[in-house]
């Protein structure tokens, strides 16, 4: 056979077997657009159930802290936001904390009189946002 | 509603300047979104660097509008001077390479709450909404460090400009947003690979596109319509690679054929990559070091036309421009603060013991495309070469000289990284790969297309006829210059 359409033959065939596995994540993302939320599912960063039940969760959480935010913060207020080590997740609310503060607030680095620390709870009253609450206290002179 | 008002400015307003680049109203509408883009990073810009005492008040909306019109005005300018047409897409072109990309986009449908997208890109979009002297304090607060105030805002812009025609809408909006952007960059990067080589039969070049389109999701699918930008400027950086390396000269105007394409095809390539490296330099830094890189390669590919390889270098002044700009408002850099740039410095050689894990990190991501990518090359350099220069195609070492140096970039960014190289690798070697990934797709796609296309002799028979008939015109780049 000639060598030249060998050549073709193979290129076509490894190509398209390569197009074909680089589509793959496409199909994998596909799927998981029309799986459903599994509401009540164990919250599993590895597993897709639950990590689709950790975003819905996290979404609930996030959605519910702004609209108190927003019904808290006074029209020019200065925050500031402490990374609270008795926080679950400390880092990651302290950011959004920050993030969802502006532009409601100043941002300030340190408290101070009159600053709104900002911060979040674990709620075991069950009338919080999806298991957290949001704290807020201010500073005096 | 919200969506659709968005949907709407992300067409309308970069829509005038997409088409005087394309010439051709469905490619321009496909263009259009980033073309907005880059118009909200301009009025992001002239709003940071222009809004003073009196100005600090004007809304971005204010700024996006001056611009919007300018933008419009130039259009109305290049339009003027008639042009060839970019080829355009048919009805079966959208449904073929098109469609099936926006079943895996139906992602856009889960909730937004990935990291990068609230703490860098949608944060970075509300200090931009904030209006000037707001965005201003923000790029030079301490508490907002985390959040890379350094990074470009092309798509904090475009999603500031969205939220000034559906105000109050949140960040569902900014979700869906981002993803247009990265779908129309997306849509792009398959366009260049369907017509790399006009011969092969309409229906395989589509198929070959929709693979190399697709390809956009294989490594961090998760971020495509999450928010993320990587996928964003990798999508239009590959796209320029296929138009500056790997096609060059065939992205030919209607009606042109064969040895014509290298008198006016280049410049129509040469306008549609000079957008696409623009979007990639103003997303993200790491879009800028692969725009730096694809400028420094088609200089020296260019090194007999320096004129033609000022255009790729436009891009990066902008980019730098905004690195600039951004650190005059005291916005400040993880990355150039490292203690282990200075321990390197001093002849400390410890950190460089991070590019193993980094390079091991890197081959688990990209493994297998770019083994599929380096044996098709050696098999079609040993047997196809001749072929592939008939075709028109450009020779293969140039595509993969930008991987060798991209794939150098992030192994030096690891290295000097201020971060634990687990956690640093863990968080994100994925969406740093989508590059090396997308770009090892367009090679193979390539010599696909040289594979399966017609014998040139045959082609070249079969149009002698048209090519007498047709007579080069100037392309819409020419009238850039």
């Amino acid at each position: 056979m000639n060598p030249n359409v060998v050549a073709r033959i193979a290129v076509t065939t490894i190509g398209a077997a390569a197009l074909a596995f680089g589509s793959v994540g496409a199909v994998a993302a596909f799927t998981g657009a029309l799986a459903p939320d599994q509401v009540g599912t164990k919250t599993d960063v590895d597993d897709p159930a639950g990590r689709r039940e950790l975003d819905r969760v996290m979404h609930a959480q996030l959605e519910c802290i702004r609209q108190d935010l927003e019904g808290t913060l006074a029209p020019g207020s200065v925050v500031y936001v402490p990374l609270d080590p008795a926080t679950p997740g400390a880092e990651l609310w302290q950011q959004r904390l920050t993030e969802m503060a502006f532009p409601l607030a100043t941002v300030a680095p340190a408290p101070g009189p009159g600053i709104v620390t900002l911060t979040i709870a674990r709620d075991d009253t069950g009338g919080g946002c999806t298991g957290v609450l949001l704290v807020t206290t201010t500073g005096s002179a | 509603m919200a969506i659709i008002l968005a949907l709407v400015l992300l067409v309308v307003a970069g829509l005038p300047l997409a088409f005087a680049v394309t010439r051709d109203i469905v490619v321009a509408v496909v263009l259009a979104p980033m073309v907005t883009g880059l118009q909200c990073t301009a009025a992001a810009a002239a709003m940071a660097v222009m809004g003073g005492p009196d100005l600090d008040g004007a809304p971005f909306a204010l700024w996006l509008s001056i611009v919007t019109a300018a933008s419009w005005g130039l259009a109305a300018l290049l339009v003027r001077r008639p042009r060839r047409p970019l080829p355009s897409l048919g009805v079966a072109d959208l449904v073929v390479m098109y469609g099936p990309l926006l079943l895996p986009a139906l992602l856009v449908r889960r909730p937004p709450v990935a990291w990068d997208a609230r703490s860098i890109w949608w944060f970075h979009a509300a200090w931009i909404d904030a209006g000037a002297a707001a965005f201003r304090d923000a790029l030079g607060n301490p508490v907002f460090a985390y959040s890379h105030p350094d990074y470009p805002v092309f798509a904090p812009a475009t999603i500031a400009g969205a939220w000034t025609v559906t105000s109050g809408s949140g960040l569902w909006v900014a979700q869906v947003v981002s993803s247009i952007l990265t779908l129309s960059a997306a849509a792009l990067f398959a366009y260049t690979v369907r017509h790399l080589v006009p011969s092969v039969s309409s229906m395989v070049a589509r198929f070959v596109a929709l693979g190399a389109g697709l390809s956009v999701w294989a490594v961090a699918g998760y971020g495509v319509t999450a928010g993320y930008v990587d996928h964003l400027w990798a999508a239009a950086l590959a796209g320029a690679v296929v138009l500056l390396f790997i096609g060059g000269r065939v992205i030919a105007p209607r009606g042109v054929a064969g040895g014509e394409q290298a008198q006016t095809g280049t410049a129509s390539s040469l306008a549609l990559a000079t957008v696409l490296l623009a979007v990639a330099a103003l997303t993200k830094n790491e879009g800028l070091v692969a725009a730096v890189i694809v400028a420094v390669v088609f200089t020296v590919r260019s090194r007999h036309r320096l004129r033609r390889a000022l255009w790729v270098w436009i891009p990066v002044a902008a980019g730098l421009a905004w690195s600039v700009v951004a650190r005059a408002f005291g916005a400040t850099s993880d990355l150039s603060s490292s203690p282990r740039i200075t321990q390197l410095l001093e002849g400390d050689l410890e950190p460089l013991g991070r590019a193993g894990p980094t390079l091991s990190k890197l081959v688990g991501q990209t493994g297998w495309f770019v083994g599929a990518a380096v044996v098709i090359s050696l098999i079609g350099v040993l047997a196809l070469g001749q072929r592939r220069r008939a075709l028109g195609l450009a020779p293969v070492r140039w595509p993969w000289a930008v991987v060798a140096a991209y794939v150098v970039a992030i192994v030096a960014t690891y290295v000097v990284s201020p971060y634990a190289i687990e956690w640093h690798l863990a968080t994100s070697i994925d969406r740093v790969s989508v590059l090396v990934v997308l770009t090892a797709t367009a090679i193979v796609s390539s010599w696909v297309l040289v594979a399966v296309a017609p014998d040139p002799d045959r082609t070249a028979d079969a149009t002698a006829r048209p090519r007498a008939a047709t007579r080069p015109r100037r392309s819409p780049v020419d009238a850039l210059r």
